[in-house]
């Protein structure tokens, strides 16, 4: 009974990310064909410039929307089921800021050290690590479920400071640069980065399910997982580290994205109905990813009239879901 | 089964010492004390996550301090005093998480597992309420799933935090009563800490009483009233 349920939304998940991929892959500005896909994606050189385009933008753009939806899903599910707390997620708790950090110290001082284009992965997922691990810190001491995301809130505010300083003194291209970064975006992958975009995703995903029953055994809190055999400085660490390669990998190619990491997990437990980690982590992506690709099909049809930012609109969407959690669950 | 020497509990400072104990399969001991003696320093000293204050304390010949983190639930299991309840977890899948410590990395449940858990849940009657969600579940049936889950982990020793404090007088009985049945049938050592002392006697418990005059814990191995618990924990 309940399994049917969640192959159900499984299936029906699945189904619905597939449509709005193909919508996805052929809604931009200048039309293409489903012939100038199937040349981008089979033929060996000799492109058309349709085919160019294809390949170099449509695609990376769905890979990187279908990655960052269901990265920062799953990250979310992680710190929630961590935290035991509805309103964990990346972005609110400030893992993403730690990210931020590092990535403006790197594109806004131009340095060397940090400058290449891995160097910045790697750089904003150690930043979201180190965040990971402070808010774990302040978690040990904070009983409220809301002092805890106040905390995170005050971690983002602490480093947007520091960010404005590192702006300040940064020339006019580094600041552009860091600009458009910060409104996020998924148009900044290139072709050259999908294979470790896509080989970091997947192994992030399979880290997860590695975690099934340690989350499972979170669910009724940390002193009776202890009581039953669970190492909790392990868990902890690992779940942190997880959340920290999504987050900082996802945060490096697009930017913040906010909301995403707080709603998905909390629709995917409602429409689901389980507390089984296995066929949330499933439930997570696929809804996460889907939520993005929609949120950039509606982006890309409404280019003529008006230039959305990815991270404007999942904040539209997503901040009055919190509010909504907040009426509901939390009081 | 459980051997006490020289054991000092407490926390900061030492609430109470146990000279010389042993509990033994096959009882219910009741534990009782006044309201911040120790009961709950004591049962979680054995689960370790309180640590020892001073002295030893022997699992079934082993020191506690040499039993492995893996091997602890294998061999205790404890009972708090209220679940809340879990939106979206059903009162099986709950239980079943006491086969933890059996199950592989994945918490997969075998045959085995399987059979475990259905076997304490028709053993507590809770068969028709097995696929609830905890949090749509009254508070005695919640306790009963709790004891559930500690029953399946199949551990000797069963240790219970005032598992009725939160139930009425129907739900206290008959949790008291299944406790000394599964003590009896299945040879298990539980330890229950609750201030209802008319049960014990009704039951003839075997009561472990934490006297307050001496800050000693004191075996009566079977009371023959309140009046005589009472005046050593007061």
């Amino acid at each position: 009974m309940m399994k049917r349920r969640i192959l159900f939304y499984l299936l029906l998940a699945t189904i619905l990310l597939l449509v709005f991929s193909i919508l996805h892959l052929f809604v931009g500005q200048i039309s293409l064909s489903s012939s100038d896909f199937f040349g981008a994606v089979f033929k060996n050189g000799n492109y058309s410039n349709e085919e160019i385009l294809m390949r170099e933008f449509r695609i990376p753009r769905l890979l990187m929307a279908i990655v960052a939806g269901g990265g920062l899903a799953l990250a979310g599910m992680l710190m929630q089921t961590l935290f035991n707390n509805p309103l964990a997620g990346p972005y609110v708790l400030g893992i993403n800021s730690g990210s931020s950090l590092l990535v403006a110290l790197s594109i806004l001082t131009g340095s060397t050290f940090l400058g290449s284009e891995l160097s910045l992965v790697f750089s904003a997922i150690v930043g979201a690590f180190i965040f990971g691990l402070l808010i774990l810190l302040f978690s040990l001491s904070v009983k409220s479920h809301l002092s805890l995301l106040l905390i995170g809130l005050m971690l983002g505010s602490f480093t947007s400071a520091l960010v404005s300083i590192l702006e300040m003194g940064a020339g006019a291209e580094q600041f552009k640069a860091f600009a458009f970064w910060g409104m996020g975006s998924l148009q900044q992958i290139e072709l050259s980065q999908i294979s470790i975009l896509m080989l970091t995703f997947l192994g992030s995903i399979g880290a997860s399910f590695l975690l099934v029953k340690p989350l499972n055994m979170l669910v009724i809190g940390e002193n009776s997982a202890v009581m039953l055999g669970l190492s909790l400085r392990k868990t902890r660490i690992l779940v942190i580290a997880v959340t920290a390669l999504f987050t900082g990998l996802i945060t490096a190619f697009c930017g913040p994205i906010a909301f995403v990491g707080l709603a998905v997990p909390n629709i995917t437990k409602l429409v689901f109905r389980t507390q089984q980690h296995a066929w949330l982590i499933l439930g997570n992506v696929l809804i996460g990813a889907l939520f993005l690709v929609v949120c950039d099909v509606l982006i890309q049809s409404l280019e003529s009239l008006i230039h959305l930012p990815l991270n404007a609109l999942t904040s539209i969407i997503g901040a009055p879901f919190v509010i909504f959690i907040l009426l509901k669950k939390v009081r | 089964m459980i051997g006490f020497k020289n054991t000092l509990i407490g926390f900061k400072a030492s609430l109470f010492e146990i000279e010389n104990l042993d509990l033994f399969p096959g009882n219910l001991y009741l534990l009782a004390g006044k309201n911040g003696t120790g009961k709950t320093t004591f049962l979680k000293t054995i689960m370790r996550t309180v640590p020892l204050h001073g002295g030893s304390i022997q699992i079934k010949g082993t020191d506690l301090k040499n039993i492995e983190s893996r091997t602890l639930p294998l061999l205790v299991a404890f009972v708090e005093s209220r679940f809340v309840g879990i939106p979206f977890l059903s009162l099986k899948e709950y239980i079943a998480l006491g086969r933890a410590p059996h199950t592989n990395a994945f918490g997969r449940l075998t045959p085995k597992d399987n059979d475990k858990v259905d076997e304490v849940i028709s053993l507590l009657n809770l068969s028709s309420y097995q696929d609830k969600f905890t949090d749509e579940l009254s508070d005695g049936i919640r306790q009963l799933g709790a004891i559930a889950k500690a029953l399946v982990q199949e551990a000797p020793i069963l240790l219970l935090d005032e598992p009725t404090a939160f139930l009425d007088f129907e739900n206290k009985d008959l949790l008291m009563k299944t406790l000394k049945e599964i003590a009896l049938s299945q040879n298990k050592c539980i330890i229950c800490s609750s201030h209802d002392l008319d049960l014990s006697i009704e039951l003839a418990l075997p009561t472990l009483a934490v006297s307050s005059e001496e800050n000693k814990l004191i075996l009566l191995d079977s009371p023959l009233n309140k009046q005589e618990i009472i005046g050593l924990i007061c």
